[in-house]
């Protein structure tokens, strides 16, 4: 077995007619199709060769009969894909096309088209909601604003963009197996050396501009939870600008008063750090207090300040 | 050669099941030469020959049409060994290959004022 080679995958697998033209181009580099991974797509290195590609789409794995008959005719069985099977046949003999009939084509096509088409009206919903959330966060917030730049706004954004890709994904999709089925059906063949240049450069700038986006949004909650720490506030001063409560209470009888401890944290007497890729210092401090023999103005119980 | 299938899209095109006629020239094949019942390794043999050579059909093609009318229940399979299914004709297959080749017929009748006119 020759040497593997990968490329990245970085057209869709429904552009049949680019996906064949593609690997026939490689093989004319010696470059031969052996299988697909979930990112990248495996070549055997050989010699170069004219080698025509056909992508098939069958519900079933074909049965041993059937392969033998595709093999009779001058069909390889290659790889596949989920429901796509790549067949390949040499490039110099005359071997009958693999599909002689594209309307027949076209109906085998019809089952995927219908599979797509609900694929689509469901995530169409699951976006629907998943905007309403996204979109719920802010409205029903007395101060939006502060939300934003407090909280994890810049990653939920992020998140949309990577979403209504998806969402885009899903549609063009089904665009595409929709018009070929269609077009299939009015008796045109599919083109099998479609360039796939192009599709492939955007591919390309899709994947570097998503893949350091996905990471990022993946990357910013663990920086989330480094910089989120909780120290116990001490009673002497402290190097931050903060009010203490000595001095807003001027009391020499002031005396601290010790909360909850989790984690060798004071809870009642603490200052949290957070951060936000907007807000990068954030602090929140927690001071209890109580001055023996005094009472509150409606005489309840000893003085607590917090 | 591209023709017109408006006859085919019944149901906006989603429900081919009752889809009988016009038939495709595979579809119309095969379901003749299963007449006799065959299996896939001698079909495409035996549809070259009951055309005189004049169709060659492909190999997907030929299993992408006795899916689907297998599904439609146009034909059947009588054997399956394991590793040869062999397929036969149904009555409803019967009955839709012989509406199209009464269809096909008044097609030609209808034609023949061709001939004498060229």
């Amino acid at each position: 077995m020759g040497k593997l080679v990968r490329r990245l995958m970085l057209d869709d697998i429904y552009a049949i007619g680019r996906n064949e033209s593609w690997f026939s181009n490689m093989a004319k580099k010696g470059l031969h199709l052996k299988k697909f991974g979930r990112i990248f797509i495996y070549f055997e290195k050989g010699e170069p060769k004219e080698t025509k590609y056909r992508i098939d789409y069958l519900k079933d794995f074909p049965s041993r009969e059937q392969l033998d008959v595709y093999q009779d005719c001058g069909w390889d069985y290659i790889t596949n894909h989920g429901y796509f099977y790549v067949f390949s046949a040499d490039g110099k003999s005359c071997t009958t096309e693999l599909h002689t009939d594209p309307i027949e084509q076209g109906f085998s096509l019809s089952e995927l088209d219908k599979r797509l088409r609900n694929n689509l009206i469901i995530i169409s919903f699951a976006m629907l909601l998943f905007f309403g959330l996204m979109a719920s966060i802010y409205v029903f917030n007395d101060q939006p604003f502060l939300f934003m730049i407090k909280g994890h706004f810049v990653q939920q954004m992020l998140l949309v963009i990577i979403e209504l890709h998806i969402f885009y994904t899903v549609i063009r999709n089904y665009i595409v197996i929709r018009n070929l089925k269609n077009s299939l059906l009015q008796g045109k063949e599919i083109n099998h050396n479609e360039d796939y240049r192009q599709a492939r450069w955007l591919g390309g700038i899709f994947a570097v501009l998503f893949l350091p986006l996905a990471l990022f949004v993946i990357f910013i909650p663990f920086v989330d939870i480094a910089k989120s720490k909780d120290y116990t506030l001490p009673e002497a001063h402290v190097n931050l600008p903060i009010v203490r409560l000595t001095e807003i209470e001027q009391n020499p009888n002031l005396m601290r008063e010790t909360g909850y401890k989790l984690n060798g944290v004071d809870r009642g007497n603490r200052v949290s750090y957070d951060w936000s890729l907007l807000a990068p210092i954030q602090y929140e401090i927690d001071e209890h207090g109580i001055v023996n023999g005094e009472m509150w103005e409606d005489q309840s119980g000893n003085i607590r300040l917090a | 050669m591209p023709y017109d299938i408006s006859p085919y899209i019944i149901n906006g095109g989603d429900s081919l099941s009752n889809l009988k006629s016009p038939m495709t020239e595979a579809m119309y094949y095969i379901l003749l030469a299963l007449l006799n019942p065959n299996h896939g390794y001698q079909l495409m043999a035996a549809i070259e020959q009951v055309s005189n050579g004049r169709v060659k059909m492909g190999p997907g093609t030929l299993y992408g049409v006795l899916t689907r009318l297998q599904k439609d229940r146009l034909i059947e399979i009588l054997n399956d060994d394991g590793r040869r299914k062999t397929y036969a004709i149904t009555e409803d297959g019967k009955a839709s290959l012989k509406a199209e080749y009464k269809r096909l017929k008044d097609m030609i009748q209808d034609g023949r004022t061709l001939e004498e006119r060229l």
